[in-house]
């Protein structure tokens, strides 16, 4: 019990050695600890609002640590995933807002607009793939240059496309008021119109299924198996093409879910650069949580109470502004993702003694 | 006066047990001493230590309890470095290279320098680099190609590299982890007398091997290390080889005898475009060859044939750590993925049935420790391969390619390797293809043999048809066929 238990403990402890540090540098910017202590720690949960909102970046959160943590599984560092959520936001803000689908029923059409989505994300990543295997190319190299592609090209279509006619930002259209059906979801009401929305539950779904294919069937252990040893991989007979295509597609294919937890579940419309860098964010998500699915959920929901609070830092203090707000959410990452090691050199010199 | 001297050492480390932590000693209480100027084997079977006691030694791995003295004088080793201060040098039986760099730049990296200095500022030239190993070439007759990438090298010829960068720093103890294992006859005994020629100037000298008649022939002193503990430690003239092979596996070696069944040969339909003959089932049929004469590509060719012909077959490879383990995965999880059709139904795992399994092929084929959720890393270089040829056995394949079989294992288990090569040709009538730079496995094992040399496969030959003397001439390229 304890074996187990303590695989738990060194984040937890990693995360309070991160708050009190802060609080401890903080002073030297003419800020109380104790208030820094409380923002940081509590604005995530000062109202339902706040929760609701906090719950919002924890989906995205999740789906772009999904996005990182599959494909690093077959050995590739994947930095794309903030291209393809721009790509297929914009895919499912302009087909939505447009109703292209001209179908009567709000079911099929939304059900083709997901899926169109959701197929726009999977191939923007299977582009890396594809490069990957046919040309040998170095997956973030690919992943940069498509990461700006899809940057300008979203901007392009959308500002002379599809501008919302109504505003000077450039964003689109919203989208038709019979298609916004995750406005008025039970999550969204009990958390007071926040920008949480059933997709959180999708999110969590969805790593548990992972969680479990990976503990019951041999699907993503070829995945695990390719990314430990490429050579003995082929040599065991396993399709480099099919692993390659799996890992990216799936990475394509949560990148946007991410994108449709923004465009159905809060803004009703895709505004350029509506993503505080949840493409990268994922990234850290993912690496804190050692790649482990369950593990997500939660580096995804610390991260995003950090993401929130640093965020209120900006307006609740007086001296720190919001690029230092970064700097304290940096050292608390730091903390958790060091009290691994940190723990792992105690335990090593208990086991000696 | 001693060298090495080990006093209470003791290693272990620490293995998830169905959730619960165990410690598994690797050395236990180990106390011996080394005298200066002696060769002196570490002989044991694998995973009883060897390889871990001398990492420790090297400075690679940390001692946990106990002490060591180095010409009598304490020492703390906390890393390599410490090592090569102390002037001990180690050829690792897995290979320590940069692949991606050529041998001139590997060479240029490792090569001594006078201070730190030197290091950072001063560039070695390739004509240095040329006279200072001319001596070791002209020694051993090796001939490095400085302009190759490491990483296109064969194991052999990766292994002198180790070697001779093992030389450059002029060490007074030197320690060898398995050198011959993957040497041709020739090359062995040029090895041999080169470590006798060491000594002679000086140099103390740890060789770890199976090989008990190159401890015969060589070695001044012995110790024997059974699961991690000295079963006996002493000169040479008190143990003969029978003593030391019971000794090391607690058993007498008389159990040990290979036994060579009557065969009724028939031709195999299984068509190989690297071979210009058939092979006839139930046979084991021999490549004899010195490494790095074509046989990654006579390899890599029979393995496409036989995936074209879709033969149900074994692939025991030349090079487990590259081609057939993935580190970081357990023993239980390499056996899923080997063996999907037998333990998995409609893509999900059938855990009990897998386990099972897993756990009776490690207790069969003493695979130590038998731990199913062990990661395969954390096993002995003998045992890993054990592990290999047992996995691949278990499909109960049609056809076997056999490379290098046992390279790196213990007697016992190069024993059990070669029944179950012997039982897969003779009683299920399979077709064995082995390949080795071993002669006497290719004399003893082999139905048929080839000989292959600079990509030219010479052959068939019948077991008795050439002396060794003409297969050596046969694998040095100095025999010319019309």
């Amino acid at each position: 019990m304890w074996n187990k238990f303590k695989n738990f403990l060194p984040p937890w402890m990693g995360l309070l050695f991160g708050l009190v540090l802060c609080c401890l540098i903080t002073p030297f910017f003419s800020e109380q600890p104790w208030h820094v202590f409380k923002v940081l720690v509590s604005s995530a949960f000062q109202s339902k609002y706040d929760f609701g909102l906090t719950l919002y970046y924890v989906t995205c959160l999740i789906f772009t640590g999904l996005s990182f943590a599959i494909p690093l599984r077959a050995g590739l560092f994947h930095i794309g995933s903030e291209g393809q959520l721009t790509l297929s936001a914009m895919v499912a803000a302009c087909l939505a807002a447009t109703s292209f689908f001209k179908i009567d029923s709000v079911f099929m059409n939304i059900s083709f607009v997901f899926l169109i989505t959701l197929i726009s994300g999977a191939f923007a990543a299977l582009i890396i793939a594809l490069f990957k295997y046919f040309r040998g190319s170095h997956e973030v190299v690919i992943a940069i240059m498509l990461n700006f592609i899809f940057s300008a090209l979203s901007l392009w279509v959308t500002v002379n496309y599809f501008q919302n006619p109504n505003s000077q930002n450039p964003e689109s259209a919203l989208i038709p008021e019979n298609l916004q059906i995750f406005i008025n979801d039970p999550l969204k009401i009990y958390f007071e119109k926040s920008p949480v929305s059933l997709f959180f539950v999708f999110a969590v779904v969805c790593c548990l299924i992972l969680f479990l294919i990976e503990r019951k069937t041999t699907w993503l252990q070829k995945i695990n198996a390719y990314g430990k040893n490429r050579h003995a991989s082929r040599r065991h007979g396993f399709s480099e093409l099919q692993i390659l295509m799996t890992a990216m597609g799936l990475a394509g294919f949560f990148s946007a879910c991410a994108a449709l937890t923004e465009i159905f579940g809060n803004s009703m419309q895709y505004k350029i650069g509506f993503s505080p860098m949840f493409g990268f964010l994922g990234i850290a998500v993912s690496l804190l949580a050692r790649q482990n699915f369950l593990g997500i959920l939660f580096s995804a929901f610390l991260m995003a109470a950090l993401h929130k609070g640093a965020s209120d830092l900006d307006l609740e203090t007086q001296y720190l502004t919001r690029d230092f707000s970064k700097v304290l959410q940096a050292v608390i990452i730091f903390s958790v993702a060091g009290s691994y090691y940190a723990f792992n050199y105690f335990s090593k010199k208990r086991n000696k003694s | 006066m001693n060298a090495v001297e080990f006093s209470g050492i003791s290693k272990s480390y620490v293995v998830d047990h169905n959730g619960e932590q165990q410690h598994i000693y690797a050395c236990r209480d180990v106390e011996f001493q080394i005298q200066k100027n002696t060769i002196h084997a570490l002989i044991g079977e694998n995973g009883a230590g060897k390889s871990t006691l001398m990492k420790m030694l090297a400075g690679v791995e940390t001692i946990d309890r106990g002490e060591i003295f180095i010409h009598e004088k304490k020492y703390q080793p906390k890393s390599a470095a410490d090592a090569h201060q102390y002037k001990i040098g180690i050829v690792h039986q897995h290979f320590l290279l940069a692949e991606n760099l050529t041998v001139l730049d590997h060479l240029i990296l490792n090569w001594p320098k006078e201070n730190v200095f030197a290091n950072i500022f001063k560039k070695v030239s390739k004509t240095q680099i040329q006279n200072g190993i001319s001596k070791i070439e002209k020694k051993f007759n090796w001939n490095f190609k400085l302009t190759a990438k490491i990483k296109d090298l064969s194991v052999g010829e990766q292994q002198r590299l180790e070697i001779l960068k093992a030389l450059l720093v002029n060490p007074d103890i030197l320690i060898f982890d398995e050198p011959t294992a993957v040497l041709a006859p020739q090359e062995i005994a040029d090895f041999l007398k080169f470590i006798l020629d060491l000594k002679a100037q000086g140099q103390t000298i740890i060789l770890i091997t199976h090989k008990l008649h190159e401890v015969e022939q060589v070695a001044d002193f012995v110790t024997v290390l059974r699961r991690g503990q000295v079963m006996h430690s002493g000169s040479m003239t008190h143990v003969s080889v029978d003593q030391m092979a019971e000794l090391m596996i607690g058993q007498s070696l008389d159990k040990l005898e290979v036994t060579q069944n009557k065969k009724v040969y028939s031709e195999s339909k299984f068509v190989f475009s690297a071979l210009s003959f058939k092979l006839y089932n139930s046979e084991i049929f021999g490549i004899a060859g010195i490494d790095g004469n074509g046989q990654s590509e006579l390899i890599a060719q029979t393995i496409e044939d036989v995936k074209k012909q879709k033969i149900n077959y074994a692939d025991i490879s030349e090079d487990r750590l590259k081609f057939s383990i993935f580190s970081g995965l357990t023993l239980l999880e390499h056996m899923v993925l080997t063996h999907k059709s037998k333990f998995s139904k409609w893509g999900f795992v059938l855990k009990t049935k897998a386990q099972k399994m897993t756990e009776k092929l490690l207790t069969d084929w003493d695979i130590r420790p038998p731990e199913l959720n062990m990661k395969i890393e954390n096993l002995s270089g003998g045992n890993q391969q054990k592990f290999v040829v047992a996995k691949e056995m278990f499909k109960d394949p049609d056809f076997i390619i056999a490379a290098y079989p046992t390279r790196g294992v213990d007697l016992l288990a190069q024993q059990t390797i070669y029944k179950s090569l012997q039982t897969a040709s003779t009683e299920k009538n399979k077709t064995v293809l082995l390949i080795s730079s071993d002669l006497d496995e290719i004399l003893q094992l082999s139905d048929r043999y080839a000989i292959i040399c600079k990509n030219t496969v010479y052959g068939p030959f019948l077991k008795d048809q050439l002396t060794q003397t003409e297969i050596g001439r046969y694998m040095a390229g100095s025999v010319h066929v019309e």
